[in-house]
């Protein structure tokens, strides 16, 4: 009975909850229905919230809200939407560098024979603290860069001491718009190195003086960094270390310059935000792009990710090709390292690499084959390497043993490539490995941990390796100098090599140089080097890598800057588009 | 030997086992080749510079004066100054630090949720359905590395099905005061509920990783534990005694099958506070994990060793806590 009467409670208390859950639904229901339209509307509101955000991903770096730091492209990136330069290189051609805060500029030599670009600064600019953008904040910047080591070291940027130092000599501020640019001994005309290094590649932005003073010595906090501000698009509302960036747009901001969208920064009108979010690896930011819950990735996405994306319909990808490093297999020209010094050994290592399978296998395809040290949009392109890789294989290979057994290895010969403990690197030297063991040379792969091998290699104790070169500035000497000046430490050290003829060829190549139209006879210096390299076969040139970017197709008006590093700067023209299925959907962040 | 003495005995012992860890991490840093500043400041770097960077850092002079400056800075609780943050590294772990804390934390009680009542139910079926099912189940999920894991949910959860954000944290927009640096917790003080759910969208992915990685073992050991219980004389005496079942085994199966599960917990976490490096960078979590990856990468060696003693901290720390609360907790135990 007591049984009996339990179960009846049971059973009406659960068609009580039954009843009440139903009447809730129905009730809760009919409330949406009642203000549906009031629902419409808020979701407007938040797709409308969410068109006005762009979200950019990045792989985590280093990162200071006042100074570039070594390689980050989050500091990079800051950098260029909170900050003005003189000049913009632009979007899509190397060659154009477009006024930007400086209206003009002149190349001149003064009466004692001092070589110097002249600036003329926009008149009655000023920076969002109010103070006159002139000729002496452009000084106090570059300075700053060069000189105020203690603060760089304590926040560990030192790119710019090179950019700098090797940009000008000295500076002038005769009146408060002109700035001179006095260009260093070594470069007394040749414009390619400082413009490039210090309006196009090198990232800093031009500075109020009175808020670096304020904000961003020494002593101060991290946090006071963010209170520096510069002459750009975007101010920095709030950042934190290893998460995230949040950019404004300046209200007061002046678009200078000519205004086609891929000439220089522009007023923004599109947008209320940009966050700048990083990432700890790339197939997260690759995730995250998909997801939508970035806009736009920059190029620290995998190039194996990109490859999957170009199939995906709903993002948008464009390269820029040979824009990244040239990539070349060196080999170690001293006499302790017989057989490398030998001309035919090293010919014969040449036939015996094919970089086409680097291209495919490692950059998957996402770069092209390198037919010179020189990147092939450069001025006196010569794709000497051509000639033999135009040969068919089995003929490359046959030749390649002849001339193996002609160097006096006819059996073969067994060395060590050596690499930096980097999976790239790693790949690299494993299908040159399989390539070089076709013709009876044995490699082993030697790994080092990074910073023994930056050591080892300096020092020129490695007998085979890789050194690649990004682009600095659009001359054949931006690659060719490095590679084999005797004076660089770069590459031509590092690999043994000492020509004093080809030294005198590059020295001639960077004094003929002219800003209004180079003569001929450079244009033969720089050919006749390409050819002595491709004939001594000095290095290999391998692979150029393209620079590539991806977006979701939402994002409309978008300029992939091709012609630096920091490909995403071209945010401030870009706007977000509301899709069709609005109502149905939730906005993807 | 009295207890007292003995907890004194453990506590002291904390001072040689910490310098002996200190010693080797400082050792083996500094005689690693590869010049940390290089590695730091770039290839571009002019020499002259470099030397000087070098002797600010004061990494020109003799090994054994910078190893009497750490030791003598440890002593003081400065555990030097971050090469990559240019920050305190304490004031740098205590920034990171609840982050790993939030995951470790989040993840083991989600572990226990889920492993404990299984072996339990295990131990109660034994040798039925449920139980040969979780065995595979426990031994594949025990088999797989914890990234491996961390990637598949990922693509499923985040990706493929867009049920969760694929990584990163709880939007900064919410504004949250920090009081302890775990916005779970600090969203509740601050009763900003959206932002706490906002948050566990983004913690269930690595609590739910650390969780499969942990649960087969509290599972399985839940199960041997108190199948071991069942079978003492006690339990056989209650039964015999018309206790009902449900009473033997809360009130006195459990509570001593518990034991060796206190013991793991405490393992667990210290394994997790190392172990959450794949799943902090797999989900973008700024924690210590990471934090001691780019020191490694970096050779920020004043964040590598700063790291390496605050762990050493606290697994010696919690195992000598974890040893005096069993000599305490059971009389059995000789010391």
């Amino acid at each position: 009975m007591m049984s009996n009467k339990r179960n009846v409670y049971i059973i009406v208390a659960a068609v009580i909850i039954i009843i009440g859950l139903g009447g809730n639904w129905y009730l809760t229901e009919q409330r949406k229905a009642e203000r549906a339209e009031e629902l419409l509307a808020e979701k407007y509101e938040q797709w409308v919230v969410w068109s006005r955000t762009i979200y950019i991903g990045t792989i985590a770096s280093d990162y200071h809200p006042g100074i570039a730091i070594g390689r980050g492209n989050r500091n990079y990136l800051e950098g260029y939407l909170r900050g003005g330069k003189l000049l913009w290189v632009d979007a899509n051609d190397i060659n154009i560098f477009n006024p930007s805060l400086a209206e003009s500029w002149e190349f001149k030599v003064n009466s004692d024979g001092e070589a110097y670009v002249e600036y003329k600064i926009v008149q009655g600019l000023k920076f969002p603290d109010g103070t006159d953008v002139d000729a002496e904040a452009v000084k106090y910047t570059w300075e700053r860069e060069r000189y105020e080591l203690a603060t760089r070291e304590k926040h560990g940027e030192t790119y710019h001491v090179y950019s700098m130092s090797t940009g000008w000599k000295r500076l002038e501020v005769p009146d408060k718009y002109t700035l001179l640019q006095f260009l260093p001994e070594d470069n007394q005309n040749f414009l390619p190195h400082p413009f490039s290094f210090i309006h196009a590649l090198a990232h800093s932005h031009i500075v109020s003086p009175e808020s670096s003073e304020t904000y961003a010595k020494e002593t101060n906090a991290i946090s006071d960094f963010a209170n520096q501000v510069g002459y750009g698009p975007f101010l920095l509302e709030s950042f934190v270390v290893d998460q995230q960036s949040v950019l404004v747009p300046w209200d007061d901001y002046v678009t200078l310059g000519p205004t086609s969208g891929t000439t220089g920064p522009t007023k923004v009108t599109e947008l209320d935000k940009v966050v700048i979010i990083e990432y700890a690896d790339a197939t997260s930011l690759r995730m995250a792009l998909e997801r939508g819950e970035v806009d736009i990735v920059d190029d620290t996405i995998a190039d194996v990710d990109y490859q999957d994306l170009l199939a995906n319909p709903d993002i948008v990808t464009d390269r820029a090709p040979a824009i990244g490093y040239c990539m070349l297999f060196h080999m170690n020209h001293r006499p302790e390292f017989a057989p490398f010094n030998d001309l035919d050994f090293r010919k014969a290592v040449s036939y015996a690499i094919f970089p086409e399978e680097l291209v495919e296998k490692c950059l998957f395809g996402l770069g092209s084959v390198a037919d010179s040290a020189v990147r092939t949009f450069q001025p006196y392109y010569l794709p000497v390497w051509e000639e033999i890789r135009s040969l068919p294989d089995d003929e490359r290979i046959d030749i390649a043993k002849d001339l193996l057994a002609k160097a006096g290895y006819p059996d073969g010969y067994s060395t060590e490539i050596w690499i930096p403990d980097n999976i790239d690197y790693r790949n690299w030297a494993t299908i040159v490995q399989a390539q070089l063991l076709k013709i009876g040379i044995r490699t082993t792969i030697k790994s080092f941990e990074s910073g023994v091998y930056y050591d080892e290699v300096r020092a020129g104790h490695a007998p085979m390796f890789f050194r690649g070169w990004t682009l600095d500035y659009n001359d054949p000497d931006s690659e060719l100098w490095y590679l084999l000046h005797s004076s660089s430490d770069k590459q031509a050290q590092r690999m043994g090599y000492n020509n004093s003829y080809i030294d005198s060829l590059l020295e001639r190549g960077k004094e003929l140089y002219d800003p209004t139209g180079d003569p001929a006879e450079r244009q033969e210096i720089y050919e006749e080097i390409q050819q002595i390299m491709f004939d001594d076969t000095i290095s290999i040139p391998l692979m150029y890598q393209d620079m590539y970017q991806a977006w979701n197709s939402w994002v409309e008006d978008y300029v992939m800057w091709k012609t630096t590093h920091t490909t995403c700067m071209g945010v401030w023209n870009a706007r977000k588009v509301i899709p069709d299925n609005w109502e149905t959907t939730d906005p993807p962040r | 030997m009295k207890l007292k003495y003995y907890v004194g005995f453990r506590i002291l012992m904390i001072i040689p086992t910490l310098l002996i860890i200190l010693t080797l991490v400082f050792f083996i840093m500094h005689v690693l080749p590869g010049d940390p500043v290089r590695i730091m400041w770039g290839e571009e770097i002019p020499d002259t510079i470099i030397e000087e960077i070098r002797h600010n850092l004061g990494l020109d002079r003799p090994i054994h004066i910078q190893y009497i400056e750490y030791l003598k800075k440890f002593i003081r609780g400065d555990f030097g100054t971050s090469y990559r943050y240019k920050v305190s590294v304490l004031d740098k772990v205590k920034e990171v630090w609840p982050t790993t804390l939030e995951i470790t934390i989040g993840g083991i009680l989600l572990s226990i949720i889920m492993g404990i009542p299984l072996g339990i139910i295990c131990a109660l079926r034994k040798g039925g359905i449920i139980d040969q099912v979780t065995r595979i189940f426990s031994l594949y999920l025990y088999s797989n590395p914890s990234f491996w894991l961390a990637l598949i949910l990922q693509i499923y959860l985040g990706l493929t099905w867009g049920l969760l954000p694929t990584s990163g944290r709880c939007s900064l927009s919410y504004d949250i005061p920090r009081v302890t640096g775990m916005i779970t917790i600090d969203s509740i003080m601050a009763l900003n509920f959206r932002a706490l759910f906002e948050n566990l969208r983004y913690l269930i992915m690595p609590w739910l990783t650390v969780a499969l990685v942990r649960m087969p073992r509290y599972a399985r050991i839940s199960r041997a534990s108190l199948l071991n219980v069942l079978g003492e004389d006690y339990i056989i005496t209650a039964r015999a005694k018309g206790v009902r079942e449900r009473t033997v085994i809360i009130k006195h199966a459990l509570r001593n099958a518990i034991l060796p599960i206190i013991t793991m917990l405490a393992g667990s976490f210290v394994w997790l506070l190392g172990g959450t490096v794949f799943i902090e960078m797999i989900f973008s979590q700024p924690g210590m994990g990471r934090l001691l990856l780019e020191g490694l990468r970096g050779r920020d060696f004043n964040m590598i060793q700063g790291i390496v003693a605050i762990y050493a901290i606290i697994v010696v720390g919690l195992n000598t806590v974890v040893e005096v609360i069993y000599a305490v907790a059971d009389p059995r135990i000789k010391y």
